[in-house]
């Protein structure tokens, strides 16, 4: 048997992204609960009135969309490790998405260790970075797009049209926005998957991550 | 082209908080949905109204481009594919969870 002792430590994840985790993971709850409440008024009444429950759902959507820009700004133009830490390489297409479903679906349950390690130049595994791009090019985007257009219906009346009508925009917006949730849950419980149900947590609150290792 | 125009007007969405979720008033069967009428104007100035049946109110809606009416104009499948997409996210920390607990001693062990 190998107890495993975490004693090396490497910071990961800078303040500004720390920051931005953290805001942007409060917006989305707060969208959630909101959006629920807007969506189904007659069985979630969870604000008390219709009216806040909107007016907070604006709120949590402009907070969400200039958080992403920030975040966006801050790898591209700060960082300058956008592609290196979002986008898959080779590897990661070829085997990498393989590896890790592997270790998440099989290997995990036997205690075997996770194929990947995280670095500050490579935080994410392939099944990571694939979901990333996912949710923070594709999804996001979409979701904040159609939100400001909900938002401003008579100014933007003629973009709305084009687009395919309100009622389209939010069937979309609401799907979306399900897919949201449905990641968040994962999200969250993958994060459990560390060396400790929280060193991923306190990870994502200090920057510090505690390497896993092992007493020969 | 007929309009379409309430026998009396009642209430201002603003009036009361309650009155944003249009559905208060407007779900299927109240009677205040059937008591609107499409006017017709006739050449003598006057109008002759049509009654509204149940369920036309909608249809007048849905064909209005930019027009949502909050709560009432939302699809119920994809009410459902959505919750099929929200319930598919809740289910990965249960079943690999579940796995993750019936596992345990084997993960310790090792």
């Amino acid at each position: 048997m190998l107890p495993a002792m975490p004693q090396e430590q490497r910071y990961i994840t800078p303040t500004p992204v720390r920051i931005w985790h953290w805001l942007n993971a409060l917006g989305i709850v707060t969208l959630c609960f909101t959006g629920l409440q807007i969506r189904f008024p007659e069985y979630a009444n969870i604000l008390g009135t219709y009216k806040a429950a909107i007016k907070l759902h604006d709120v949590a959507g402009v907070t969400v969309s200039i958080s992403f820009f920030l975040w966006f700004f801050y790898y591209l133009f700060v960082a300058r490790s956008l592609v290196k830490l979002y986008i898959p390489n080779l590897d990661d297409i070829k085997r990498g998405i393989f590896r890790q479903a592997f270790f998440y679906f099989f290997a995990y349950f036997l205690g075997r260790q996770n194929p990947h390690t995280a670095t500050p130049d490579s935080k994410f595994n392939a099944i990571q970075k694939l979901s990333y791009l996912f949710i923070m090019f594709l999804l996001l985007p979409l979701v904040i797009g159609s939100g400001l257009l909900l938002m401003n219906i008579a100014p933007l009346r003629g973009w709305i049209i084009m687009i395919g009508g309100i009622k389209f925009l939010v069937d979309a917006h609401y799907l979306i926005a399900c897919s949201f949730f449905a990641f968040l849950c994962v999200h969250i419980y993958i994060a459990t998957l560390g060396h400790t149900p929280f060193s991923h947590f306190r990870q994502m609150w200090t920057g510090w991550e505690e390497m896993e290792t092992h007493q020969q | 082209m007929g309009t379409m125009m309430p026998e009396v007007i009642t209430h201002n969405y603003q009036i009361r908080d309650n009155r944003w979720d249009c559905t208060f008033c407007h779900a299927t069967g109240p009677k205040a949905q059937q008591a609107s009428y499409l006017a017709f104007p006739g050449q003598d100035g006057n109008y002759s109204r049509l009654p509204v049946e149940k369920g036309a109110i909608l249809n007048i809606l849905y064909g209005t481009p930019d027009f949502y009416m909050i709560g009432f104009t939302r699809s119920i499948t994809l009410s459902i594919i959505g919750a099929l997409i929200a319930a598919a996210g809740l289910m990965v920390p249960i079943v690999h969870g579940t796995l993750r607990f019936l596992t345990r001693n084997r993960r310790k062990e090792r």
